[in-house]
């Protein structure tokens, strides 16, 4: 193990007593280590983190912003040692370096800018009908925003919003599309704890003050903070998956047969528990699923987490999960993923074409699948 | 500054202006301002890059939260480019920025992408004062809290 230059020294006690011991728990199987996504391609070392932390209480920078926080090391842990929280924690209290981030820091950037700049949500602009009185709202997220900041020419982001609405008035609703500002997913978790208090704020109040019942998303991380981090009392929050699933009978699906491919985004599977639904909803449309090799709470994450760190080991776990994804169904296949942030990462790597890899693989969002192959009865 | 608040009771707004301006074209065009002694506001701060296509969206956005009321990217006319087509890029990316300000909500009439040439001195201080005069109108940037 390469001991990375300046450590960054750790001082601070962990702010919960419940982590502390938790870490403490920590026999040194390195079952983490073996699972690790990021292992595979690079030094990163789990066990060896809680190892310098419970002895020194030292952990650096490298190690802190290399981590996925995809949940995979405590999904296999015996102790069930919350790594990724402890690095949150970590990443909270020594915070994290701008340049870390991916894409010139912009989503970080335009994060803190909605609180500091703005009074209102994004403004969203899409086709369908739309009800402002509706007690059913939808909310797309920040995929607009990726449309104009991520260079990919043939990878649309505000499609995987348009194709929602379309699938969410099949079934003959009429949605309040909800102009909430980001979900704070990546800033909870890159440790920027004043930028994801002003978000929930803000977003929890409109929500209670628009009166709705069911808030409906696309992105597996909007789902996983309204749901889980955000204390939102009576109203429902469902992952678009969950509300087609419900709502299927209303649909008519295309007869021909199609095979594809399905991966569990961390968010999704891992932390909210959700595996059915998805592919519930994608067999319901007549594809019959190939699972990956790695699947369900065993899934290997996409490669990047919250725009943190987009380098060569990221790129490795990105094609090794187009690879995985051609073996299972063949290259002219289709792997649909359940996350706008899955659909990103790996379509920005598909579109590097030749030399980097040859990949023909089509990755596609859940809602764009079910738009494609569905219409109203 | 001190003793104008003294004499004149009515305090004017002045703005904070951060404008990139690329290296051959419209710092050359600033500079021959100065040298031809045309006026221009003194509120403009000049932030020298190689190229206009050097400015990452990210600088402007930044530039705003870091307290500038109004930023310009200042680059050579389309064809004209030191780098052949720096400046294209500059404006594709920089167009995409103003339509992610839309969704976001925020004043577009702080941000301006202008082309200056090494010989267009007149031009530069013109487009300075309007632009300044532009931002004053508007106001103090507001931090919504």
């Amino acid at each position: 193990m390469v001991i990375s230059e300046s450590p960054v020294k750790y001082e601070l006690d962990v702010k919960s007593d419940e982590l502390k011991s938790m870490l403490q728990a920590c026999y040194q199987c390195s079952s983490c280590t073996s699972a690790c996504p990021v292992r595979r391609f690079s030094k990163f070392n789990p066990r060896k983190i809680i190892h310098n932390y419970i002895f020194d209480f030292q952990v650096t920078e490298d190690e802190l912003t290399a981590c996925l926080t995809c949940g995979l090391c405590l999904e296999v842990c015996p102790q069930k040692v919350d790594f990724p929280e402890f690095i949150r924690l970590s990443r909270e209290q020594l915070g994290v370096d701008e340049d870390k981030f991916a894409h010139h820091n912009i989503f970080n950037i335009m994060q803190v800018f909605m609180n500091e700049m703005t009074d209102s949500g994004m403004k969203f602009d899409y086709e369908g009908e739309i009800d402002p009185e509706s007690s059913i709202a939808y909310f797309p997220g920040c995929i607009d925003l990726y449309d104009k900041f991520l260079d990919l020419k043939e990878t649309s982001f505000h499609q995987i919003g348009q194709s929602a609405i379309n699938v969410i008035n099949k079934t003959g609703i009429k949605p309040n599309l909800l102009s909430l500002k980001c979900c704070g997913h990546d800033a909870y978790w890159t440790g920027d704890m004043d930028a994801y208090d002003q978000v929930r704020e803000y977003n929890t109040k409109v929500i209670k003050e628009s009166g709705i019942s069911t808030l409906v998303v696309s992105c597996a991380e909007c789902y996983y903070s309204f749901e889980d981090l955000y204390d939102l009392d009576k109203v429902k929050v469902q992952h678009i998956s969950q509300f087609i699933e419900e709502r299927q009978d209303k649909l008519q699906f295309k007869e021909e047969a199609t095979t594809l491919t399905y991966h569990d985004p961390c968010r999704l599977g891992r932390f909210m528990n959700e595996y059915d639904s998805p592919r519930n909803v994608l067999e319901a449309t007549g594809a019959s699923i190939k699972e990956l090799s790695s699947n369900k709470q065993f899934t290997k994450c996409c490669g990047v987490s919250a725009w943190l760190r987009c380098d060569d080991a990221s790129r490795a776990i990105m094609l090794r999960k187009l690879e995985e994804a051609t073996q299972a169904v063949g290259e002219e296949g289709t792997l649909g993923v359940a996350c706008s942030k899955c659909y990103a990462h790996l379509n920005c790597v598909l579109e590097d074409k030749k030399p980097q890899h040859n990949f023909k693989i089509k990755v596609k969002e859940l809602g764009m699948i079910v738009d494609e192959r569905s219409s109203s009865k | 500054m001190t003793q104008a608040e003294t004499t004149t009771s009515i305090k004017v707004f002045e703005p904070t202006i951060i404008v990139f301006a690329c290296n051959w074209c419209s710092y050359a065009g600033a500079d021959l301002a100065g040298v031809s002694r045309l006026k221009y506001p003194s509120n403009i701060r000049i932030v020298r890059v190689m190229c206009s296509g050097r400015v990452d969206p990210a600088f402007v956005m930044k530039a705003f939260l870091k307290g500038a009321d109004g930023v310009m990217v200042a680059g050579c006319h389309p064809g004209d480019c030191h780098y052949l087509e720096g400046n294209l890029r500059a404006k594709e990316r920089i167009d995409k920025m103003v339509e992610a300000m839309k969704i976001l909500g925020f004043e577009k009439d702080r941000f301006r992408l202008e082309w200056i040439s090494a010989s267009e001195g007149k031009r530069f201080a013109q487009i300075m004062t309007e632009f300044t005069e532009q931002v004053r109108t508007l106001g103090p940037i507001k931090k919504s809290e």
